[in-house]
């Protein structure tokens, strides 16, 4: 049953009413408030304007602080990625400088390629050229 | 049915309830929103804060010719967090054989109470992966840097040149040698990052506040050769296991320069495990032993007695074999075969003969200040300034200084004994011998490159001027004859003449001999043991110094066998004349430095 003269139903927060009052005052009455509420209307939509253009901004904010933040881990790991290879660079490094060793090489050259060392009496010096090369 | 002011009451109560929440709400964000913002900001940056040291990168050490001597590598260091670890006997006993350790000291660590322990640190790259592929929970890894010798030695366990290199410490801090007398250079400055992390630990990008770069450290190249170097440890190392000596130290340098071209002693070490030797080991003993040179020493007060005008090459003095100094009497070496000396003998003579009583006289001849301001001239009693860490300055006692005892002092000190030197201050010595009479600085830093590739060369002190030209010319034509006519005739090589001189000092070290102390009461005598400090039997530092070719020198080497085993009147498996000679040729053809005689047969013995 319904409430005779019961008001109706409004809603908390921004909105405002859901439905407008039912005009029953005369119509020089109504006149006189439109403009104002004309003015009602026309704010409405701008702050919803604004509200989707600031949660547009927000939005466009939080996908490049994400994107910064994956472009960051990317980058973080492609260093780690660099460091892996940099610390196997240093093992080969390391391992040529091993191989390199003139005891290693002498130790391959005697049992591997069975070379002797050559008597240093064996070794002759080129004399220096008397010629005058032009 | 409801009335109108009914339903009006139900909607201000609902209101006033929901301003009451709303308020509460509100009063509460403002009061951590507002009042409690500071406290809070500071605990949630503090909860992402991330400050952490970015270490620089140490710098290189090369050879002369850029062989990689010492570089840095990353490597994985083992922990484990004990709570997260399922089953600790498992794990020890899969780790165990990985890590090389004990299964008991494995599983204690894992069944610690700590939160966080070391396992293994810097560990080598195949063991690190084994590790990985067990993928144990509670088991983890961490990069750490290692500072690495490749270059390895020619004996078992050791690495090229290692006492001239020195390591660096677990803290990264460089420990003997060029590693720490040069430990400034390269080390660098490490930088820092002060930024704000993820819940898992990762930076967050764009999140730097403050940002401090480190600066990476200076490559240093070195003087020393590498295959100059291998040489030498070669033969060293084989005289070394002959003689069964103590010690045994090598130096090749360049006369004009300065710079050291090879420096080897043995016992030597691994440089990359470092950790469980006896650090007797890790110091230069041709820079930080000190040691009673012997003969070697003739040779300077001969340079000083002719610099000062005190003496002249035809003066001659007369060798009985028996100086009396107080209550000491001074002989000579070869006092069994030439008992009674060998008549009057020339400065020349004393060097060929190696001549004690000669050398003494001469001393004598010049005075003794003057003998002791020419043996400081001669960069005796101060560090010779060569950058490596732990040198001595070795002991020269004024003849009439609180420590000195007058002639016998000066005498003493003219053939060697009564001071201490250094193996290396004896080679700048020499040196100046063999340039001209300029004693310039031992160094083994040839430069350095900073990380913006600029190479700076190392500037050595310029050389000093110690006595004139004619004098050097002289003494090395003096010791150009003691290895062509002298005693230290098997040093001669076939092609090259050689100047040289060889030296042997006894070691004073304590001595325990048995003193009779009375007789007990059946007339039997009651002995002691006394220990006493004096000359050792046996116990002997034995070198040969030379300069090549002798026409113009361009080398200076020393060769020296500390400790050898002996027989008789110092016999000993290699002597250090003989170890040059089959190392010389060696030297002279690696460093290709012609021949300055027509070859000739080797001089016998």
């Amino acid at each position: 049953m319904a409430i005779v003269g019961a008001r109706p139903a409004r809603r908390f927060g921004l909105f405002g009413r859901t439905r407008p009052r039912p005009r029953t005052i005369a119509q020089p009455r109504r006149r006189a408030g439109a403009g104002r509420r004309a003015q009602r209307v026309g704010g409405v939509p701008g702050m919803l304007i604004g509200i989707a253009a600031a949660a547009g901004l927000a939005l466009f904010h939080l996908s490049q602080s994400s994107h910064v933040a994956a472009t960051g881990y990317e980058i973080a790991d492609l260093h780690a990625a660099l460091a892996e290879l940099r610390a196997e660079q240093q093992q080969l490094l390391f391992q040529i400088g091993e191989a390199r060793s003139p005891a290693v090489i002498q130790h391959r050259a005697k049992t591997t390629l069975q070379l002797e060392t050559l008597s240093p009496d064996v070794v002759t010096f080129a004399q220096p050229s008397t010629k005058q090369h032009k | 049915m409801l009335a109108r002011t009914d339903s009006r009451a139900r909607a201000l109560i609902l209101l006033l309830v929901a301003a009451i929440v709303a308020t509460g709400i509100g009063t509460r964000l403002a009061w951590w929103q507002i009042v409690e913002r500071d406290p809070l900001t500071a605990i949630a940056l503090h909860q992402l804060a991330r400050h952490e040291q970015i270490p620089a990168e140490r710098g290189e050490i090369t050879d002369a010719s850029g062989v990689l001597l010492a570089t840095s590598v990353e490597l994985q260091s083992i922990f484990a967090t004990p709570p997260s670890v399922e089953d600790p006997e498992s794990a020890a006993a899969l780790l165990a054989p990985a890590l090389s350790m004990d299964v008991d000291d494995l599983r204690a660590r894992l069944t610690s109470e700590d939160p966080w322990v070391w396992l293994q640190r810097r560990v080598d790259p195949t063991v690190s992966e084994r590790v990985r592929n067990m993928d144990l929970p509670g088991i983890g890894m961490l990069p750490e840097t290692k500072r690495v010798y490749p270059v390895q030695g020619i004996s078992p366990r050791t690495t090229l040149a290692a006492q001239v290199i020195g390591f660096v410490n677990v803290d990264g801090v460089g420990q003997y040698g060029i590693e720490s007398a040069e430990d400034d250079l390269l080390a660098g400055l490490s930088g820092s990052v002060a930024a704000q992390e993820d819940v898992i630990g990762r930076q967050i990008a764009d999140s730097v506040d403050e940002l401090r770069q480190p600066v990476d450290g200076s490559d240093v190249q070195l003087t020393i050769d590498a295959g100059l170097q291998h040489l030498l440890e070669v033969a060293l190392w084989s005289t070394y296991r002959r003689n069964s000596a103590e010690g045994v130290t090598g130096v090749v340098m360049d006369v004009t320069s300065g710079a050291v071209l090879a420096l080897a002693t043995f016992p030597s070490y691994d440089a990359n495990r470092y950790g469980t030797l006896d650090p007797e080991v890790f110091s230069n003993p041709a820079v930080a032993r000190q040691y009673e040179p012997g003969s070697v020493m003739k040779a300077f007060t001969v340079s000083a007695a002719l610099d000062a005008g005190a003496i002249t090459l035809t003066d001659r003095f007369k060798d009985n074999n028996n100086l009396r100094i107080g209550d000491v009497r001074i002989q000579n070496a070869d006092r069994y075969t030439s008992p009674y000396g060998h008549g009057r003998i020339t400065a020349g003579d004393v060097l060929k003969l190696s001549n004690n009583v000669g050398a003494a006289k001469i001393g004598l001849a010049l005075g003794r200040e003057r003998l002791y301001q020419a043996f400081r001239r001669f960069g005796f009693g101060v560090p010779t300034g060569i950058e490596i860490s732990g040198e001595a300055s070795g002991v020269v006692w004024n003849p009439d200084g609180p420590n000195g005892s007058g002639d016998l002092t000066a005498a003493q000190n003219a053939f060697g004994q009564g001071l201490s030197v250094t193996a290396m201050q004896l080679v700048a010595g020499y040196a100046a011998i063999g340039n001209g009479g300029e004693l310039v600085t031992p160094h083994v830093v040839a430069g350095w490159t900073t990380p913006d590739g600029t190479y700076h060369q190392a500037q050595p002190p310029t050389p000093r001027r110690i006595m004139r030209e004619e004098t050097a010319d002289t003494v090395l034509r003096l010791l150009t004859d003691a290895v062509d006519e002298g005693i230290a005739q098997p040093a001669s090589i076939p092609g090259y003449s050689v100047a040289g001189k060889t030296g042997t000092a006894q070691i004073a070290g304590p001595i325990t001999t048995r003193v009779q102390t009375g007789t007990d009461e059946r007339g039997k005598p009651i002995y002691e043991r006394s220990t006493h400090f004096g000359y050792v039997n046996g116990w002997i530092d034995s070198s040969f110094i030379s300069l090549m070719p002798a026409s113009d020198p361009k080398i200076c080497t020393l060769l020296l066998i500390h400790r050898p085993a002996t027989w008789g009147l110092y016999q000993m498996a290699q002597r250090p004349d003989d170890l040059f000679r089959e190392l010389a040729p060696d030297i002279l053809s690696y460093l290709a430095i012609p021949p300055d005689r027509p070859a000739q047969p080797v001089a016998s013995r």
